[in-house]
């Protein structure tokens, strides 16, 4: 469970405006969906709620909204020591990226990667190196915030702005169409209805977290839980939502909560996730937004949040937008409500995966803080790893594939391949904590989905959505673990041993790698080696094969640490000393 | 109008578009369930086949819901080809 925090600011960005205006908009029970074309490419028209038209733009049609948007969390020195900013989205830079592809225009590779896009945006705004880029679907911007609460606590930092944004391209687009849940129905939220269908949308937010009791707003407790049982779909017995939500009924007693549940207007997941919500909040209201602005995907958690704070400082919360008349609980809303009778609300998202995350935006008296603050500490007690090569041969292909069943196999790059050899006998149990981290992710199964297109591909889709690799080899286990985190970008490797040290006591699972790609290594877009690394770590330090830590103090020789030289650190069992993001080293050493 | 071959094609389709090396078309009973307890496909395994076969015989499957009711085995995929076909052919 994450710890409590201060939400000190908290904006959105919607076709409707800021989140007032969103918010005035959405009590009054508009839709900002339309249907549009899915793409130039196919005609099919599918509802989507744009801030601005989808066409691919040079500099990207997110730059000037982001900025614009952000102004208001000025007057910070982002990025620099003790004000972090973690950014979050589901699909960075990924519009551009398919726009090259189709149209080889040098322009469109500025912002084409996690990495990319958000040094556009830092540069803009002048904020510092001190940033972490997260990914994890439909619930990045949740795991935002839960990762800028535990920093707090942690006294890393004074506060931390979390930022996510995620803009449509036909990439996206073009993947929901293909698995027939973006179609050309209105979605209809927590309504029984013949067949599912959900909208996307164009959205951006950001929230400034200080320490507890900086402000009469707090955020938390928070609760993760990702069942992995499918990619693109849940466990039937509605195991993960009934985690998730029993977290966190758990830490609130006694106050009274409205539920702003994920919703996207699919019907077996509207179905759990409502259950589960009467289940754990049962006098609780239940709305979605989506049924109006869309699904705005990883930012989801971020944009929902700000208009939730916009609406219990303003006293009147939305209703279900756009549900029908069988709604699939009792307490779901339709119409807006007044804010007063509550102290807060509990606020979801799920994603692929079976990832589900939530958090309580709370107003008044603080919470009892859940635990001490972490001693920054882990020792290593199993390592594996395969060393650097080119590419995998078919020899090694062969061999990886054996730990998965065959049609699987089948399906798997050779990133999850390898993640799969180097965690064939982990013992991960669905408590634990896992970290996933890679610069650059599966790029060979993003050059198959790019190469789908106009047909997109379904199984091209699901494998390079970010996290795929990880998850991709999570689900064909059916391994749940109750925190996942995937790590992107440059920073990628010191930020994932950072989070590594903030983690609740207990086994953390450290898992990364890279897979060699063909035109997008040339574009400097992927690897240009092949490997895998995983460790287990925990607060015990019986047994241990080393550790890691941090410290306070100047950074050794090794400022930066990629994913490949940790892995050969790893190898060869040798010694490391990095600078560790916003100051002080983090040490790898071995007994 | 009834395409005589047209099992055999959806079974080729179905090899081609979900990679299938190691399977040939006589191996796929008409009546075996695609996915779970037989051929071992999953529900994106189905999708990947929806878009394939969109392109071959040129119409939509509007939503996940008529996709699932379409891939049962092969069988009930003939049958919901046939209706599509006669559709268009009315229109």
């Amino acid at each position: 469970m994450a710890p409590v925090t201060a939400l000190i600011a908290s904006d959105c960005l919607t076709p409707f405006g800021h989140a007032g205006d969103t918010l005035s908009a959405l009590c009054r029970g508009e839709r900002a969906l339309q249907m549009h074309p899915v793409s130039p490419d196919c005609e099919d028209k599918v509802p989507l709620a744009l801030i601005r038209p989808l066409e691919a733009e040079e500099p990207a049609r997110w730059l000037e909204p982001c900025r614009e948007l952000l102004r208001g969390a000025e007057g910070y020195p982002w990025g620099r020591a003790r004000y972090p900013v973690i950014v979050t989205s589901s699909n960075f830079g990924i519009g551009q990226l398919l726009a090259y592809a189709l149209r080889e225009r040098q322009g469109d590779l500025s912002a084409a990667s996690p990495e990319r896009a958000v040094g556009q945006i830092a540069r803009a705004l002048e904020w510092g190196p001190h940033r972490m880029i997260l990914s994890n679907a439909c619930v990045s911007a949740q795991l935002g915030l839960f990762h800028a609460a535990r920093m707090l606590y942690a006294d890393l930092a004074d506060a931390v702005l979390v930022f996510s944004f995620d803009f449509l391209s036909p990439f996206v687009a073009g993947g929901f169409h293909s698995l027939k849940i973006l179609n050309d129905a209105w979605p209809q939220p927590y309504t029984e209805c013949e067949a599912g269908s959900i909208g996307l949308g164009d959205g951006a937010a950001y929230a400034i977290l200080g320490r507890a009791g900086e402000s009469e707003w707090q955020l938390g407790p928070g609760a993760n839980f990702n069942e992995c049982f499918h990619m693109t779909g849940n466990d039937p017995s509605g195991d993960g939502f009934r985690r998730c939500f029993g977290s966190v009924a758990e830490g609130i007693e006694g106050r009274k909560l409205w539920v702003k549940g994920h919703g996207t207007g699919t019907q077996e997941a509207g179905h759990l996730e409502a259950q589960a919500a009467l289940d754990a909040f049962p006098e609780a209201p239940l709305v979605s937004w989506k049924g109006s602005l869309g699904h705005t995907l990883g930012s989801c958690g971020l944009v929902e949040l700000a208009i939730a704070h916009a609406g219990m400082r303003a006293g009147r919360i939305p209703g279900n937008i756009g549900g029908g008349d069988k709604a699939l609980s009792p307490r779901v809303q339709r119409d807006a409500f007044d804010a007063a009778p509550y102290d807060g609300a509990v606020l979801v998202s799920s994603a692929f995966g079976g990832a589900h995350a939530a958090q309580v935006l709370l107003c008044g008296k603080p919470f009892r803080e859940p635990r001490p603050a972490p001693v920054l500490r882990r020792y290593i007690h199993a390592v594996e790893a395969l060393e650097p090569v080119e590419t995998l041969d078919p020899e090694m292909v062969r061999a990886y594939r054996k730990n998965f069943p065959a049609m699987t196999a089948r399906k798997l790059s050779h990133l999850p391949l390898m993640l799969g050899q180097v965690t064939r006998e982990a013992a991960i149990g669905p408590d634990d904590e896992l970290l996933f981290v890679s610069e650059f992710g599966g790029v060979q199964a993003l050059e198959k989905f790019l190469a789908s297109f106009p047909a997109a591909s379904p199984i091209g889709f699901q494998n390079s959505t970010q996290p795929g690799p990880a998850s991709l080899v999570l689900v064909a286990r059916r391994q749940a673990v109750r925190l996942f985190t995937p790590v992107v970008g440059a920073d990628g490797m010191v930020n994932a041993l950072m989070l590594a040290l903030l983690a609740d006591p207990g086994p953390l699972h450290l898992l990364g790698g890279e897979e060699h790609g063909a035109w997008l290594t040339e574009e400097q877009l992927g690897s240009s080696s092949a490997f895998a690394f995983y460790l287990k770590l925990s607060d015990e330090p019986e047994g241990a094969l080393g550790s890691l830590s941090w410290s306070p103090g100047e950074a050794g020789e090794n400022d930066r640490m990629t994913t490949s030289a940790f892995t050969c650190a790893v190898l060869a069992r040798r010694n490391a000393t990095m600078g560790a993001p916003g100051g002080g080293r983090l040490e790898l050493a071995w007994a | 109008m009834r395409e005589p071959d047209l099992k055999l094609r959806l079974k080729v389709l179905l090899i081609e578009a979900l990679d299938l090396e190691d399977i040939s078309p006589e191996e796929i009973p008409d009546g075996e369930p695609l996915m779970a307890s037989g051929l071992g496909l999953d529900s994106i395994d189905a999708l990947e086949l929806v878009v394939r076969l969109e392109k071959e015989f040129g119409f939509k499957i509007k939503n996940s819901e008529e996709a699932r009711q379409a891939l049962v085995n092969i069988d009930s995929l003939a049958a919901f080809i046939e209706s599509k076909m006669a559709e268009t052919a009315a229109n």
